[in-house]
């Protein structure tokens, strides 16, 4: 049962990450083609910094997860390798729960301020309708994968009592 | 309660959640919504917790973090460093100090499409250390060199230490981007001049060269063709920004765009060495490289205006800045403060997290000091980019290290990186000297 919510969430968060590169790759060809649009034709492609204001929390939030399954997120590691590897193993039990803990409660308020968004459909300042909400829903996806990750890395932690070597 | 003594006490609680190994982004935010709640009561606090992430980290100006990252990814595996690095060897690698002054160079070059001083060491460390030692480079010297290179990457344009130094401080990010391309020569410079110097010194550093064939001047002049990427790049981002064609967003747009395209043709298409799904690999890395990379930046450029927040809806920043205004420091003695600030840090905090912890508390007392802000900011970014080879967490050292072959040590790189610091430090004490080195290029950027 763990292990196949492990796979699920690892599932996802690589899913999601996918996604958010596509983004960032569909966004910079946006861009080229809004210059090359608006040098040579003189005619830009209307709302592009719209549609990227809507695209950057797609880029930002969706990869916190996989970050941090690769060891991307920095820490400061002067203290903690100076101890013993038990001591590691609970100090990062100790941080990784008060992170998972800060992540759901900003799941939440996130999922609350896109949810406010969604429920007036709330529109932007642009030449054709764009949603806001398209962009906010990433904030709340992004922090529960991130916050599931944390609990997650939590629990091997908790069952590798004595077998914790990693500094 | 007094805004100072709650100051304290979040910057105490930062340091022990940091110390005990937290995440530097998750710490951040954590310490922030503590100070907004004693301030806005928990769930205003929260609100603005939420909406401060979202609204810092979403604007489209942002996203030229991760599409120079990408830059730098696809330069990279394309295979640019490794050609542009053949053809200096050709152009002086005969001279006994040649080839560690090609890879000072070669890390120029490469620094102008890539904007991170990790892959950049990386990188050299790979192609052309083991290079130096086979012509008689001690092993530190040889990864040394690499290590301090690497960090010239940071300092030419796209710089991604001026990018997040600009989001988090409102000054322009194109004139940040252009104002590094002085002190980047400058350090090119000076590493070349250690590199001719120190065999003078210590003579085991670099064997006397076996006597090679000279290379035909026609040999020379064709591997100039390596150069067209960087040609093309480069034209891209200081001829777009500097001549006022692009802003800096379009820029990496563009650039994203044209390093993909040659990758593509350079690495994918014409890498008849690899199968298919070894290229399909690669290609799927790199863009998961991008993302992660950008989101660990992104958390923590969010988190920052979390504490930020905190530190201006206490009145932290505004009484930490009287405090040091009424104490009368000349504007210089103010920069060298802080540098000196940032030159101890650097052996403790990575470059972004460091920048994030303190823009917020630093930076409103050097606008009330009336410090010209690009100045600052490039002798803030060369003392960061100290910190990147100074143990213990001279992040360069343990980039090249990763990459290292088998013998060497991180004391070797210790050692052999020791002529660069010397240098490096120098050329903050030239800048910090001479300030138009810094402010003259930026002022005609549109």
């Amino acid at each position: 049962m763990y292990k196949a919510l492990r796979r699920l969430v690892h599932g996802v968060e690589v899913g999601i990450t996918v996604w958010s590169w596509s983004v960032t790759l569909g966004l910079t060809l946006l861009i080229v083609a809004d210059i090359f649009l608006r040098y040579f034709f003189s005619r830009p492609l209307p709302a592009t910094w719209e549609i990227g204001e809507l695209c950057m929390p797609h880029v930002v939030f969706l990869p916190f997860a996989f970050a941090l399954t690769r060891g991307s997120h920095v820490r400061v590691a002067m203290l903690t390798r100076r101890i013993s590897a038990e001591n590691q193993r609970r100090l990062r039990i100790a941080t990784n729960l008060l992170s998972a803990a800060l992540g759901g409660v900003l799941t939440l308020y996130s999922w609350r301020y896109f949810s406010f968004s969604f429920s007036i459909r709330e529109d932007m300042l642009a030449a054709v309708r764009l949603m806001w909400w398209w962009g906010k829903i990433a904030m709340p996806v992004g922090m529960a994968i991130f916050t599931l990750r944390y609990l997650l890395d939590t629990v091997d932690l908790w069952r590798a009592e004595g077998a914790f070597k990693d500094s | 309660m007094d805004a100072v003594l709650l100051g304290v006490a979040g910057v105490v609680l930062l340091l022990v959640l940091l110390l005990a190994g937290m995440h530097v982004g998750m710490a951040l935010i954590l310490t922030g919504f503590f100070g907004l709640t004693t301030v806005l009561g928990p769930e205003r606090a929260l609100e603005m917790s939420v909406s401060a992430i979202y609204g810092k980290i979403s604007g489209t100006a942002l996203v030229t973090l991760p599409l120079f990252i990408l830059v730098g990814y696809l330069a990279s595996g394309g295979g640019i460093s490794r050609d542009i690095y053949a053809s200096l060897e050709l152009l002086v690698g005969r001279f006994r100090s040649g080839l560690g002054m090609a890879t000072v160079l070669a890390c120029t070059a490469f620094g102008t499409v890539c904007g991170s001083s990790l892959v950049t060491a990386a990188v050299f460390a790979k192609i052309s250390a083991p290079e130096m030692r086979a012509r008689g480079y001690e092993k530190g010297f040889a990864y040394g060199i690499c290590a301090a290179a690497g960090s010239i990457g940071m300092l030419i344009p796209p710089s991604i230490l001026a990018i997040v130094y600009g989001m988090l401080s409102g000054v322009s990010i194109g004139k940040l981007l252009i104002a590094g391309i002085v002190p980047g020569i400058l350090w090119t410079v000076l590493f070349c001049i250690a590199i001719a110097l120190y065999p003078k010194i210590r003579p085991q550093a670099i064997r006397p060269p076996a006597s090679t064939p000279p290379i035909p001047l026609s040999r020379k002049l064709l591997s100039l063709r390596a150069w067209w990427p960087i040609g093309v790049s480069g034209g891209i981002i200081f001829g777009g920004i500097y001549g006022g064609v692009f802003t800096p967003t379009e820029a990496s747009a563009v650039a994203a765009f044209v390093l993909f395209v040659i990758y593509l043709y350079r690495g994918f298409f014409r890498g008849r060495d690899r199968g298919w799904s070894e290229r399909f690999r690669e290609l799927y890395e790199i863009l998961n490289e991008t993302a992660t990379t950008s989101a660990m930046i992104f958390l923590v450029l969010g988190a920052a205006t979390v504490f930020s927040n905190f530190t201006v809806l206490t009145g932290l920043t505004t009484r930490l800045s009287d405090y040091v205004i009424g104490m009368g420091l000349s504007p210089m003695s103010l920069v060298i403060a802080f540098a000196l600030v940032y030159l101890l840090l650097g052996c403790f905090i990575d470059s972004i997290s460091m920048l994030s912890i303190t823009v917020s508390l630093f930076n409103p007392i050097v606008n009330a000091a009336g410090i010209d802000a690009i100045w600052y900011a490039v002798v803030v970014i060369l003392a960061i980019e100290v910190g990147f080879i100074t143990p213990p967490f001279g992040i360069n050292l343990y980039s090249v290290l990763g990459v290292a072959e088998k013998d060497v040590e991180i004391k070797d790189l210790m050692v052999g990186t020791f002529p660069f610091l010397i240098a490096e430090l120098l050329s903050i004490v030239i800048i910090l000297l001479f300030p138009a080195l810094t402010t003259y290029l930026p002022a005609f950027v549109r």
